[in-house]
């Protein structure tokens, strides 16, 4: 496990339309390797739908979304997915969903299952290979999504709002895990959330969508320090000040 | 150590037996004098289940030679497992057919909408008719000449055409249930891991479906029983419906409950030992309620 590197996401005028409705108009974006990057905005205002034409799942009507100069499919193991409610096959246990990128590009039983369980390591499940996904608590599910996206090596994570399920001291520990582990192995993240403090404390830059159409969109990099350190990051002043000057950009946005 | 829970299930046979030696001694006490009876029973109306039992002895335990010594032998090819054998032939070709072809419909309409469409008023139908109600018209197509050698074996196509219209609708619509609550985070989890083709088939749709699949088995399995021992009682040579028919014409009225017993039993073995076992595999994690 060592740092990924890799080139930028592209996003070239890139417009969607669901049902006749324009949901994305000439939208330009560039997301730079090993960048932690949030993309935040309200309910409804195309977040996911984003998401999903990042990873492929959706074409754009006009445009191009491009890494290593080739269009994305779901299928590119340079991309991982973790979605917003873990969707871990309920059938598998928390190992065997860990494994079973590997057993579909038919890596051999005994490998998969060392990498598989390196991982679950890392997330800290290193007890749980046997669980299925239905014994074990929200938090702990994210954890082995978390893992079974890792194990195929992604160098690009695209993260559904992973922690909005989980109760508010569980998302701070899977922050820090996150952060831990991004630091480590160093994907490029793009982190969809509704949540301003989590958006403050995990990422370089962050997105403020608008409401569709969003040809424009806000953005603000950061500038708190790393490594960042659950409670003093959260309580420095530039925490609150970074906080403060987010907020405003929203409250812009929306009027 | 758990401790076991008492189960009030092991109350239900003793209180069956209970209420039949009742009725039964009731019906011998207040029917006709001179009809064939002693104290307890009436063995033509209402024989008690001891007798039941003995009538089992006697069909497994046949009379070695008819001079009337009363020697009794077990033989292997007695009427009893003859019919036994029959029936459960009859149900494994014609059930297992049914499933065969209802894994690939039931497939087929759960993925295609169309075809879905064009099925369920088919389904309806066929399902809104009890099974035994195409019995005299299979009778009628499959004893046509053309298939009068087939009909006259115990390989009775008319039989098993029943047993398939019985087991084959409802395994359809549970497995087409099974296609359609597969959820579409779990495909698309599958291809962002790598999944494509026949893997997405393999590792995600063929497992999300398999509770609903083994619960269609087991419906299946039960209606195609049911049927199938109906069905027998219009003529047909062997099964377990003809021994419950031969006992009402002969007046063996035993053999009409050892019929009724041995049915209740095999249907009750299948469930218990087979379907109930893989359906508590999935329990853990599926929701099946059919």
């Amino acid at each position: 496990m060592k740092r990924v590197g890799g080139e930028p996401l592209i996003v070239k005028n890139m417009s969607f339309a669901y049902d006749g409705k324009e949901i994305f108009n000439n939208l330009n974006l560039e997301i730079n390797a090993g960048d932690f990057c949030s993309i935040i905005g309200p309910s409804g205002c195309g977040k996911t739908t984003l998401l999903n034409l990042l990873a492929g799942f959706l074409q754009p009507n006009t445009g191009h979304i491009r890494m290593h100069d080739r269009d994305i499919i779901p299928e590119d193991p340079l991309l991982g997915y973790v979605f917003q409610t873990s969707a871990l096959f309920p059938w598998l246990t928390a190992l065997e969903n860990a494994e079973f990128g590997l057993k579909m590009v038919g890596v051999g039983q005994k490998e998969r299952q060392k990498t598989a369980q390196s991982y679950l390591d890392l997330v800290g499940l290193s007890e749980f290979g046997d669980y299925l996904p239905h014994r074990l608590s929200g938090g702990m599910q994210q954890r082995v999504s978390l893992a079974r996206t890792l194990v195929n090596n992604p160098h690009l994570l695209l993260m559904d709002e992973p922690f909005g399920a989980l109760d508010a001291l569980t998302r701070e520990v899977m922050q820090d895990e996150l952060l831990r582990i991004w630091h480590d192995l160093g994907q490029t993240v793009i982190f969809i959330t509704h949540d301003i403090d989590e958006a403050v404390y995990l990422s370089d830059r962050i997105i403020v969508l608008n409401v569709a159409p969003n040809g424009i969109f806000t953005e603000i990099n950061s500038v708190l320090p790393r490594p960042r350190s659950g409670p003093k990051t959260r309580t420095d002043n530039m925490f609150w000040e970074y906080k403060k000057s987010l907020i405003q950009h929203i409250t812009d946005v929306h009027h | 150590m758990a401790k076991r829970r008492f189960s009030y299930a092991w109350l239900s046979i003793p209180a069956v037996l209970l209420v039949w030696f009742l009725l039964a001694w009731f019906l011998a006490w207040s029917g006709e004098w001179g009809e064939l009876f002693d104290r307890f029973e009436n063995q033509l109306r209402l024989p008690q289940s001891w007798t039941v039992v003995y009538s089992g002895y006697e069909e497994l335990f046949p009379l070695v030679d008819l001079s009337g010594s009363g020697i009794r032998a077990f033989q292997w090819d007695n009427e009893l497992f003859k019919n036994m054998y029959v029936s459960l032939f009859r149900e494994v070709v014609g059930f297992g057919s049914a499933l065969i072809l209802a894994l690939i419909v039931g497939a087929a309409t759960g993925f295609f909408k169309p075809f879905r469409q064009f099925m369920y008023p088919i389904t309806a139908l066929f399902q809104s008719v009890p099974p035994i109600a195409w019995a005299p018209i299979m009778v009628l197509v499959f004893t046509s000449p053309f298939y009068q050698s087939l009909t006259a074996s115990v390989f009775s196509l008319a039989v098993l055409s029943v047993i398939f219209i019985a087991g084959f609708f409802p395994m359809v619509v549970t497995i087409q249930e099974g296609v359609l609550q597969i959820q579409g985070s779990d495909v698309k989890a599958a291809r962002v891991l790598g999944a494509k083709g026949w893997q997405l088939y393999r590792y995600v749709y063929f497992p999300a479906s398999l509770p609903f699949i083994t619960t269609g088995m087991r419906l299946g399995f039960s209606y195609a029983w049911r049927a199938l021992v109906a069905a027998e009682m219009l003529g047909v040579e062997f099964g377990i419906g003809q021994l419950i028919l031969t006992g009402d014409a002969t007046g063996k009225t035993p053999l009409i409950l050892l019929g009724v017993t041995i049915i209740g039993g095999i249907s009750f073995l299948f469930e218990a030992f087979i379907f109930k076992r893989i359906e508590a595999h999935y329990s853990e994690w599926s929701h099946t309620n059919a």
